[in-house]
């Protein structure tokens, strides 16, 4: 049966579809505003017309090729293509503004593939456990895991947590305009119908991070040019490749388990494999200045938790991502319902889908490798062309999303106020985490509350569990701060 | 480079909609139909209107272009569609939302705003429990319900949801209590909440339960329909076990007010037999999703008595509100 599954995706065709279905994803993932989903449910009606492992496999490729695709306008632009790469640019555009962006992008291929395929190693061996852990995740654990997410507060604020706490606190803020889903009462929408649906985090981002700095580059006109260093190695030079292997397994257990649960996904996954990393680090302040750890941390996760997201999908039929709600469409054109039931009638197409998608990760790496060189010469284009074209990107991007000006007053706005915060020293990234985590954090908590009252929030055992990390994730550094002032008095 | 490109793309479709001047109905189309879809991308609304669509364009001989715009659960797209020109170049798709929105003060037109063009799908409402509930039949659910009034705990998206309206429905007729849960990603969440313990039941479209139900996860105790739904004949409906509960969420295409009889005949044929296709009854059946054909009139009809039912529901649970 592997042998034949084999047979099937080893064909020019075959080969043809994932890596040009990869290559279309990472445009797609690369462009602000468009997303894994959207590329997908365009590509969803040519799909029809093909044979339904031809169709999913391309879908397959597009679907990792997007994850990955954010990375290079994260660190090129430090406008994130896709949500699950906000905090790749963190370390990633520090970096590629040293003139090593070619260095960068090598460390996210890498750690993406490396995640990518412990992933999907992870959905063949043990996805009908994962798939009964994904289940035990109701609202009381949701909210814990909003909290545990949140403690990446202390990774994200730079020098000074209270500002950390404003930019969330703003976030937070923000978080709940629109329709409040629980009382049909309208909050701070001032009758506007945009703003029912709540401020989208899209726009947000595009305009904290890639407008915010289009315009303190214009107003700081004696920084200098973006300096461009060709790189030196091929692909990653050895120090680089062991600090990969070093920060692969727990940013891909991260990326894996987070990925199963289908309240998170890619971006969630990033945020506390991210924190894991400036935790764990023995030079936590290092992170955000462009060192490789901070990208690997969070490339690894989002991929690893493609992999992640398809275990729901396939042992359950509930999608554990918006991507793979898309695939579940698909399969379903072709009379394929994902289930239990799948695995024992169609061996031959999950074998086909597990292999698809570990030829997609190797994709990856032709891509990333292929680009390394080439995609650094952008940031040789001359500032004055450069910067109209960056803001032009980010006004197309935000329209893009909805089809919506209003959307891109939304980035306008961010990007103004993004400028005066980075002034202010608030970190962009943490504004993201409160528009991000607030909802996950009040939905569930309200649902919680109705279903059973508060108690399952400090009684369920997951919950206990998380409610132990998230103290080790405050504490530690606090620990850690105050050994160094001992150390120092002495 | 890209500027000089964008520019110039930019001017070619600058020319190309100066060009695209008012037609005749008998050229109808001449040129790409837009499909105002007022939920997001890869959402259930737009996965089934994609597959139809890519159908219906065969028969009309012109692209139709699928325009998301999602925002306060269609009433920015039902807006827009009705404010477009009506030649039948600018079309949308509906669910219940068409009749609840003007009795909740959201926007003040529902489909009376509209020619409606077909109504291609139902949804009708459904009660899950897991696999190993204590409850057998809908009657023991609703006797144990009387019994323990705001205890048994139902999952069902947030109020004013046709989903959350089929189970006060019940509520109503029957005179009991549930605790709801709202639910903030609506009904979809509520199966697998069902699944894993972390509620009684829930109330959710077939089309939403089917993956957990055929894994043996969970469990239907009755569906909102007048009858059994094709694609799952062992599930009882309510009416049959003697509660009058139905509640449909259905959709619709929508062109504005105005738009002449002959552009809506045409497009009704073209959707009507989108709706035929192999591809979209192989999609439908396996979803687990009702086909429905109604034609304008069917279909007004059906939506004018909707619109007494939902007013009258929503009175009744204290969500009715004049729209300004």
């Amino acid at each position: 049966m592997l042998l034949a599954a084999l047979e099937t995706v080893f064909t020019l065709k075959m080969i043809a579809l994932i890596f040009g279905g990869s290559a279309l994803g990472i445009i797609v993932g690369a462009l602000p505003g468009l997303s894994a989903t959207m590329g997908m449910a365009l590509m969803l009606p040519v799909t029809f017309y093909m044979p339904p492992s031809e169709g999913i496999l391309m879908l397959l490729g597009l679907y990792t090729g997007a994850v990955f695709g954010g990375a290079y306008s994260a660190i090129l632009l430090n406008i994130p293509g896709a949500p699950p790469s906000v905090m790749t640019s963190l370390d990633g555009y520090p970096m590629s503004q040293r003139g090593e962006a070619g260095r960068a992008i090598s460390l996210a291929t890498v750690g993406s593939t490396l995640g990518g395929i412990a992933g999907i190693i992870a959905l063949i061996i043990i996805a009908p456990i994962l798939a009964r852990f994904a289940l035990r995740f109701g609202p009381a654990e949701y909210t814990v895991l909003a909290v545990f997410g949140l403690s990446a507060i202390v990774a994200v604020s730079g020098k000074s947590l209270a500002r950390g706490f404003a930019g969330v606190s703003l976030g937070v803020l923000l978080s709940t305009v629109g329709m409040d889903h629980f009382t049909n009462i309208s909050r701070f929408t001032f009758g506007s119908i945009e703003l029912m649906s709540g401020i989208n985090f899209i726009p947000v981002v595009i305009g904290l991070f890639g407008l915010a700095e289009v315009i303190s580059q214009i107003l700081e006109t004696a920084k200098e040019g973006v300096i461009y260093k060709t790189i030196k190695h091929l692909f990653l030079s050895r120090s680089d490749f062991l600090k990969v292997l070093k920060g692969f397994l727990p940013a891909s257990f991260i990326g894996i388990v987070i990925g199963v649960l289908p309240g998170a996904g890619g971006t969630i996954a990033s945020i506390i494999s991210y924190n894991q990393a400036v935790q764990s680090s023995k030079e936590p302040e290092k992170f955000g200045t462009g060192i490789p750890e901070g990208i690997i941390a969070s490339e690894t996760a989002n991929n690893a938790s493609v992999g992640g997201a398809m275990v729901p999908l396939l042992t359950l039929g509930v999608p554990g991502s918006s991507p793979a709600a898309i695939l579940l469409g698909a399969l379903l054109i072709h009379n394929l319902r994902p289930g239990p039931i799948l695995f024992t009638t169609q061996p031959m197409l999950i074998n086909t889908i597990f292999i698809g998608l570990m030829v997609a990760q190797f994709s990856l790496l032709l891509w990333g490798f292929a680009t390394a060189k080439i995609a650094p010469w952008i940031l040789a284009v001359r500032r004055e062309v450069m910067l109209p074209a960056i803001a032009l990107l980010c006004v197309v991007g935000s329209f893009a999303l909805k089809n919506s000006f209003f959307d891109v007053g939304i980035m306008l706005v961010s990007g103004i106020a993004g400028f005066f915060l980075n002034k202010l020293g608030v970190k962009p990234g943490t504004v993201i985490l409160g528009l991000i985590l607030g909802p996950m954090f009040e939905n569930n908590l309200r649902s919680t509350i109705e279903i059973s009252g508060i108690a399952p929030v400090f009684t369920s055992p997951i919950c206990i569990v998380l409610w132990i990390l998230t103290a080790i994730m405050i504490l530690y550094p606090i620990c850690r701060m105050l050994r160094l002032k001992k150390c120092e008095s002495e | 480079m890209k500027f000089r490109k964008l520019t110039v793309l930019f001017a070619v479709l600058c020319i190309a909609a100066l060009l695209s001047a008012p037609t005749t109905a008998n050229a109808y189309p001449d040129r790409p139909i837009t499909y105002i879809i007022g939920w997001a991308t890869g959402g259930g609304s737009d996965l089934v209107s994609r597959v139809l669509c890519a159908e219906a364009e065969k028969h009309l001989g012109q692209p139709i272009v699928i325009v998301n715009r999602p925002g306060g659960s269609g009433a920015k797209a039902y807006v827009e569609i009705s404010q477009a020109r009506p030649d039948g170049y600018t079309i949308g798709n509906t669910t219940g939302t068409i009749s609840t929105h003007k009795f909740m003060g959201v926007i003040p037109i529902g489909h009376e705003a509209f020619e409606v063009v077909i109504t291609f799908n139902s949804d009708p409402g459904a009660l899950w429990v897991k696999k190993d509930a204590p409850w057998k039949t809908l009657e023991e659910f609703v006797e144990d319900a009387r019994k323990r009034p705001e205890e048994i705990v139902v999952a069902a998206s947030n109020p004013g949801s046709i989903t959350r309206l089929g189970l006060q429905l019940l509520e109503v007729k029957e005179d009991i209590k549930f605790r709801i849960a709202s639910q903030a990603g609506g009904e979809s969440a509520g199966p697998g909440l069902v699944a894993g313990g972390h509620v009684d039941a829930c109330q959710a479209a077939p089309v939403t339960a089917k993956s957990l139900y055929d894994a043996g996860e969970i469990r239907p105790l009755g569906v909102q329909s007048e009858v059994r739904v094709d694609a799952f004949p062992e599930i009882p409906t309510f009416m049959e076990q003697g509660y009058d509960v139905v509640m449909h969420n259905t959709r619709q295409i929508l062109a504005p007010k105005g738009t002449p009889k002959e552009v809506v005949d045409k497009l009704y044929q073209a959707f009507k037999a989108a709706t035929k296709s192999e591809t979209f009854v192989k999609f439908m059946n396996e979803s687990g999703s009702m086909i429905l054909d109604w034609d304008q009139q069917k279909s007004t009809e059906f939506l004018t008595a909707q619109d007494e039912q939902f007013k009258e529901l929503l009175q009744q649970v204290g969500l009715y509100k004049e729209a300004k």
